[in-house]
């Protein structure tokens, strides 16, 4: 009987030690330690952490935001994760195999899984499944991944002038990269953009202003892509530095008309505007007066100087000590000076933080949900580079904050 | 030889047809772009009957129709209409003065080679873009103007009527006179050229001095020549939309003569440039329709000018009889 026991117990030892590796395998499915790694989007190199499951790499969800512009979500209670870039959505959950794509249901290698409290999803099935090119170097194990620079089509943009100098970067960059892409962007304003979008005379519509609930219907794709704000701006010598938002409101409304009403100067204030159908300058009026005045009162007043672009708004404000007027926050330099306003002065961080009252967003519109060379470009304005590149590079301020 | 002139027949023929084809399509398009224009501008016509002649307030008109969910057609241009006589008659006159009196310089006075260079000097300057002379008035004009004219006490005085910037009626005038003036010289020197040298010496051979030669002789036998110049830049001043834009202001007043030289300081807003600063808002359909209204009437004008033009040149042939 003895010996039985014996043998009966290192059974049942071995047992357990073997189980030892099994229950440590499932823990780290949990919380997997990560290896930091680079992969080359499109030429480009972007650090990341990483977890690898066999031959399968997982990358964290803001990855897809920095590398392929995805908008992600991770909802912690209901552990389900979700990544929209321009044409495709994903719906997936922590530990499952299965997710949607576009409604499509499909199964993927190994279940998106958590490293502490980030989500980790396999990098090759979201590449793949959006048309981009996944590969990884046998002997190196490095990783490429080709979406911005494999696109094809062309891809007429129009709109916000806003919006034109940053949007024509990117596409002269993007037509270079891509020899088969045609992009052309031509500006027209934030109006011209939208009806451009619904009847078709362009594939991505540019808009500094919100788009109208009666055209979202015609409009049902509105992305933004970058941030701006619109600061009052004096002439350097006058000394007014703050403005309460109800007093900026009455100035561009005519009913505060000297200075010395403001804490300036006994001076005339020689209001300058934009043309009426100006994207700054519907956002002024929708943002600034309207708050005061009403929908039905928030015309700027009668007397103000209107002019084309805001380069020459800048120009006439420079140029009279008298003069206010108000430009996108990329147009303000050494020639103009602007004032805060209840305090706050327009900076990146008062405008992302939503502190300073005059901020708006950039969007680019299209008539549905965008297929092919748009949906690319769309995604592309979006990624870290571009952002960085050319929104940044224009002064406006990027969608997510870049190191 | 029979055969020969019949197939040449054939072949004029041929090529009459072409020709005439060619010219009818011509005159066809110009018939389009007048039934098209006034087809578009055909609601606001309707709506606004004679006020549209009559009556101000076109930016505040064009906001509220930009807005507006319903389509608004009611609009007055009498601003934008008096804005453009306003602009091109005095740009004109003073056009007019400058660019025949250095066309009689170019052709009379000066020596051949500078003669020379001075012409083709002129020819460059009349193809300069009209946006070039937009920010050389923006950058120059304007900051001259209100350097000169506009004061902190002036300013004041008239804020609840206009605002006085620099930008106004005789910022309009000065940089379309510029544009203007190359024309006027270029073509009225090949038609001062053009008077035959007989005439000339004829006068000088009676013992008339030269400045007598040219206000006798000269000028009234170029005088077809010289008319025409005037009427085409004429032309270009009531289309200037890009340059006026820049410098004019932006708002349609009624330039009111009462208020003396400030009236100049005033803002005035042309019809061409009242299309060209809201052509942003054409996807609006009343605003298109608006901005067609504009182009009718600017088109009215146009053809109102060309043949009161045509009139005073006839009845001045008849009158003094045609010398050239």
């Amino acid at each position: 009987m003895k010996p039985k026991k014996i043998f009966a117990l290192t059974l049942v030892m071995v047992f357990a030690f073997l189980l030892i590796p099994a229950m440590n395998l499932s823990a780290s499915a949990t919380t997997a330690a990560t290896v930091k790694r680079t992969v080359n989007v499109d030429g480009f190199e972007i650090a990341t952490d990483t977890v690898t499951d066999g031959s399968t790499v997982l990358v964290p969800l803001k990855f897809l935001e920095e590398a392929v512009g995805a908008i992600t979500t991770y909802n912690p209670r209901s552990r389900s994760i979700s990544i929209r870039t321009a044409s495709f959505s994903f719906s997936m959950d922590i530990g499952q195999r299965s997710y949607t794509v576009n409604g499509q249901r499909r199964s993927m290698p190994v279940a998106p899984r958590l490293s502490g409290t980030v989500p980790y999803v396999p990098l090759v099935t979201v590449i793949r499944d959006i048309g981009g090119i996944f590969a990884t170097n046998p002997s190196t194990k490095n990783m490429t991944v080709t979406y911005f620079s494999n696109i094809s089509g062309n891809v007429v943009i129009t709109g916000s002038t806003t919006l034109y100098p940053f949007m024509v970067e990117a596409a002269d960059f993007l037509n270079e990269f891509n020899p088969n892409l045609n992009i052309t962007v031509a500006g027209g304003g934030s109006g011209a953009g939208q009806t451009g979008t619904i009847d078709g005379t362009n594939n991505i519509g540019m808009s500094s202003s919100t788009v109208s609930a009666d055209r979202q219907k015609q409009i049902r794709y509105i992305i933004p892509v970058a941030y701006d704000a619109i600061a009052i701006v004096i002439h350097p010598s006058n000394p007014v530095q703050n403005l309460t938002l109800a007093q900026a409101a009455a100035i561009f409304k005519g009913e505060i008309t000297n200075w010395n009403e403001v804490g300036g100067n006994n001076a005339p204030i020689i209001v300058h505007s934009r043309d009426a159908v100006s994207g700054t300058g519907v956002t002024v009026r929708e943002l600034l007066i309207r708050p005061f005045y009403g929908s039905d009162n928030d015309a700027i007043v009668e007397t103000a100087t209107p002019h084309v672009s805001n380069g020459l708004q800048r120009n006439a404000v420079a140029s009279d000590v008298n003069a206010v007027g108000f430009l996108s926050i990329g147009y303000v330099d050494s020639t103009v000076k602007f004032v805060s306003l209840n305090d706050i002065a327009p900076t990146f961080d008062t405008v992302i933080s939503g502190a300073y009252p005059l901020g708006r967003n950039l969007y680019l519109l299209s008539r549905s949900r965008p297929m092919g060379a748009s949906a690319r470009i769309i995604d592309f304005i979006r990624t870290n580079h571009a952002q960085q590149e050319f929104i940044a590079a224009a002064e406006f301020l990027t969608i997510r904050p870049i190191n | 030889m029979k055969k020969n002139s019949g197939k040449r027949k054939i072949s004029e023929k041929i090529s009459e047809t072409i020709m005439s084809a060619l010219a009818g399509i011509g005159v066809l398009a110009i018939l389009f772009i007048f039934v098209f224009v006034f087809l578009r501008a055909l609601p606001v016509f309707k709506e606004s009957g004679i006020g549209l002649f009559i009556s101000t307030g076109f930016e505040r008109q064009v906001v509220t129709a930009y807005g507006s969910a319903e389509p608004l057609y009611s609009f007055g241009l009498l601003g934008l209409i008096t804005g453009t006589l306003a602009t091109t008659t005095l740009a004109i006159v003073t056009a007019s003065l400058i660019g025949i009196g250095s066309a009689v310089v170019i052709s009379e006075f000066a020596p051949r080679p500078l003669a020379y260079s001075l012409t083709s000097l002129v020819r460059l300057l009349a193809s300069i873009p009209s946006v070039i002379f937009g920010l050389v008035g923006v950058i120059i004009v304007v900051p001259f103007i209100s350097s000169l004219f506009v004061t902190t006490e002036l300013q004041l005085q008239y804020l609840s009527r206009f605002q006085i910037t620099g930008r106004g009626l005789l910022a309009s005038v000065i940089v379309l006179t510029f544009m203007l003036v190359p024309t006027v010289t270029a073509l009225s020197a090949d038609a001062i050229a053009a008077v035959p040298k007989r005439f000339k010496e004829a006068g000088y051979a009676m013992g008339m001095t030269r400045f007598r030669v040219i206000l006798k002789i000269i000028l009234p036998t170029g005088r077809s020549g010289i008319i025409a110049s005037v009427i085409l830049a004429a032309g270009r001043g009531i289309g200037e939309a890009i340059a006026l834009a820049m410098v004019c202001g932006g708002i349609g007043l009624v330039p009111d003569l009462s208020l003396g030289f400030v009236t100049l300081l005033a803002p005035v807003l042309p019809l061409s440039a009242a299309i060209m600063v809201n052509s942003e808002g054409a996807g609006s359909q009343s605003v298109s329709a608006a901005l067609f209204a504009c182009a009718a009437v600017l088109l009215l004008i146009g053809t109102v000018l060309s043949i009161t033009a045509r009139a005073v040149n006839s009845y001045m042939r008849k009158k003094i009889g045609d010398a050239a």
